[in-house]
């Protein structure tokens, strides 16, 4: 038995009132919710409102609002299939962008202690400050993007949530106007190398916020094409 | 789900085997699938199903579809290229693990002479 557009507003209505707003993760739980209750309706031949309270019973430890303050920090709130999802993202995003920005401590401090022309040194200073800047524009405009969409999805949540930090990151390494300060030739080639590891990671953890918003827009563009 | 501390490490191989076999699945025809070929003797709750779709997504073995069916969207998923090869690689770390249990729990036995 197929359940109207009316029943189906209600399971979603629920949804939305248990914090589930995000597009991605409330179709799929609102298709399974609607699946079930379809095959029990046909199979058990009761009433809609019965099977739909039975159903959702089901679902309330994955609806019940929680958080995670190690992976997502404190402030983070929403469903326990949200939270769950993003963690299932970040831990794996954590890993890639410390190696990341690792390997560029790394190369970094090798090309700087190597070739110790100041002609090389600005031209690393102009490229990381070119590189900066375009960050900067790409997470402003992703961020405005997200904020005006009108489709929710997890991703952008944690994007509009942890972009922003890019601005504290350039402001705290003066990346604007003299990012290579903090390399210093009386220092040990290791003491660089974490220094450029420290420089390094706002580069690379910005770079892959931005995948999130690349995430979100991809989700919006297959659901625009539905 | 049913014994679930045996099951939980094999969710993930369960659900890439499936979609290898299916091509495309949505979550509650996975559920519905692992009831029929169990003969309803495992049972994958939905707070266990959506975590496990949800992580081998962020690894990037899975893709997903969405479709409109019957008034609704529906998310389909599909193994991803490196999702295809892993699903080999877990099935044979899986099918090890069952014969190294199988000799444990129940050894030939020695022939002696």
């Amino acid at each position: 038995m197929k359940l109207t557009i009316e029943q189906i507003a209600q399971i979603e209505e629920t949804l939305i009132l248990n914090g589930l707003v995000y597009q991605d993760v409330k179709l799929e739980l609102l298709d399974h919710i609607a699946s079930e209750i379809e095959e029990k309706m046909s199979n058990e031949e009761i009433s809609f409102e019965l099977v739909y309270k039975s159903v959702f019973e089901k679902w309330k430890s994955s609806l019940v609002i929680s958080s995670s303050s190690a992976w997502l920090g404190v402030f983070f709130q929403a469903p326990r299939v949200v939270v769950d999802k993003l963690i299932s993202y970040s831990k794996r995003q954590t890993v890639i962008v410390l190696l990341s920005a690792l390997v560029f401590g790394f190369v970094l401090a090798l090309i700087v202690s190597n070739i110790q022309l100041e002609q090389t040194f600005n031209i690393l200073s102009l490229g990381m400050r070119g590189a900066c800047l375009l960050l900067v524009l790409a997470t402003s405009i992703s961020m405005f993007l997200i904020w005006n969409s009108k489709i929710k999805t997890t991703y952008g949540r944690l994007f509009l949530y942890r972009g922003w930090l890019l601005f504290l990151f350039i402001f705290q390494f003066n990346m604007i106007s003299n990012p290579l300060k903090i390399f210093d030739i009386n220092n040990s080639f290791w003491h660089n190398c974490i220094n450029c590891f420290l420089l390094g990671f706002p580069f690379t953890y910005s770079i892959f916020q931005l995948t999130m918003a690349f995430e979100h827009h991809k989700i919006v563009k297959k659901l625009k094409f539905v | 789900m049913k014994n679930s501390q045996l099951y939980k490490g094999s969710l993930n191989t369960i659900i890439m085997k499936l979609l290898e076999e299916n091509g495309k699945m949505y979550g509650y025809e996975i559920t519905q699938k692992v009831k029929a070929i169990t003969q309803g003797e495992l049972n994958i709750t939905e707070g266990a199903l959506y975590p496990a779709l949800h992580k081998l997504e962020a690894e990037g073995l899975l893709d997903v579809e969405i479709e409109k069916v019957d008034n609704r969207m529906r998310k389909y998923y599909k193994l991803t290229e490196s999702g295809q090869k892993e699903t080999v690689n877990r099935l044979t770390e899986l099918e090890d693990f069952i014969r190294n249990m199988q000799s444990l729990v129940s050894p030939s036995p020695k022939l002696e002479f």
